[in-house]
């Protein structure tokens, strides 16, 4: 599988796995070199930085070799901060619209505000 | 043209997520075009400790759309720039919708933003546009909302936490 870049490489750690539903749980690392820039004075965790969590735990979950096809749909409802303690749960399921190999996920971030982020990904196999 | 100096004075991002390089045509209320240059050298790049070094060098698509919506921002917030967030207030994505990745994205490419304002009502600005990397369309965004909230009512929202 390929080793490839992503905006953030956050810990996660899979808590849960039943059928297509998995949940894992990040600390945002306040140390996240990030914050520097985003913002000097309030740092605030990107929104980009969320999808690369959501993504890490697609992968981490699922072990599949996928690429991002699509963001069918994302609600930023409150923000995240350095050192909140969210869980990702996220609904890994095929989609073979198009006639191409894919999977369709459905995301949810909670964060101790309540949701912060869902969102609806779309998959395809990876590969170059 | 905008150099990046002049988006510094527009938007409160810097590094290391300072993702627009230039603003090359802007007709204010309106549309944008933007440029960002991708570099092998990038902090995306960069591998974890402990992570195999990279064999893949496609620029995360988490970013292509950060650096999008920078330019979405420079747009939405012509009128009134807002370069530093403790002056007061903060520009943040509400909604994003029909985001489609529709090429790749490699070091060595520059990808040139195009930004179109559909509306704008108040603080919330409703922007649209794709990307492309020399002739080929990188990215497409449907509908992308953006919300510019006051700090003092951001701050008040973070201290009183939603009991779950």
């Amino acid at each position: 599988m390929a080793a490839y870049a992503s905006a953030t490489a956050p810990r996660v750690e899979l808590v849960s796995s039943e059928g297509d539903v998995h949940v894992a749980a990040v600390t945002i690392d306040p140390r996240d070199p990030v914050f520097a820039g985003h913002y000097p004075g309030f740092p605030v965790y990107p929104g980009a930085y969320m999808m690369a969590v959501v993504d890490h735990t697609v992968r981490a979950a699922t072990g599949l070799d996928l690429e991002l096809a699509a963001m069918r749909q994302a609600k930023f409802r409150s923000p995240v901060y350095p050192g909140d303690h969210v869980t990702v749960e996220v609904t890994v399921r095929p989609n073979d619209a198009d006639g191409e190999a894919g999977w369709a996920v459905s995301a949810v971030v909670t964060g101790p505000s309540g949701v912060a982020t869902d969102m609806r990904l779309t998959y395809r196999e990876g590969g170059s | 043209m905008i150099d990046t100096e002049g988006i510094i004075r527009r938007i409160p991002h810097r590094y290391p997520i300072m993702v627009l390089d230039r603003v090359i045509e802007v007709n204010p209320g309106e549309n944008l075009v933007g440029l960002k240059a991708i570099t092998a050298n990038e902090p995306c790049y960069q591998a974890a400790p402990g992570q195999p070094p990279l064999d893949d060098y496609r620029y995360p698509p988490s970013l292509l759309l950060e650096s999008w919506a920078q330019a979405a921002v420079v747009l939405a917030t012509w009128d009134e720039p807002n370069p530093d967030v403790l002056a007061g207030k903060v520009e943040l994505a509400a909604l994003a919708k029909e985001v489609e990745f529709t090429g790749r994205v490699y070091p060595g490419d520059v990808v040139e933003h195009r930004v179109s304002l559909v509306r704008q009502l108040g603080p919330t600005s409703i922007v649209e546009g794709t990307s492309v990397a020399g002739s080929t369309e990188v990215l497409r965004v449907g509908q992308f909302v953006l919300a510019m909230r006051e700090m003092a009512e951001v701050l008040a929202a973070r201290r009183q936490p939603e009991t779950v």
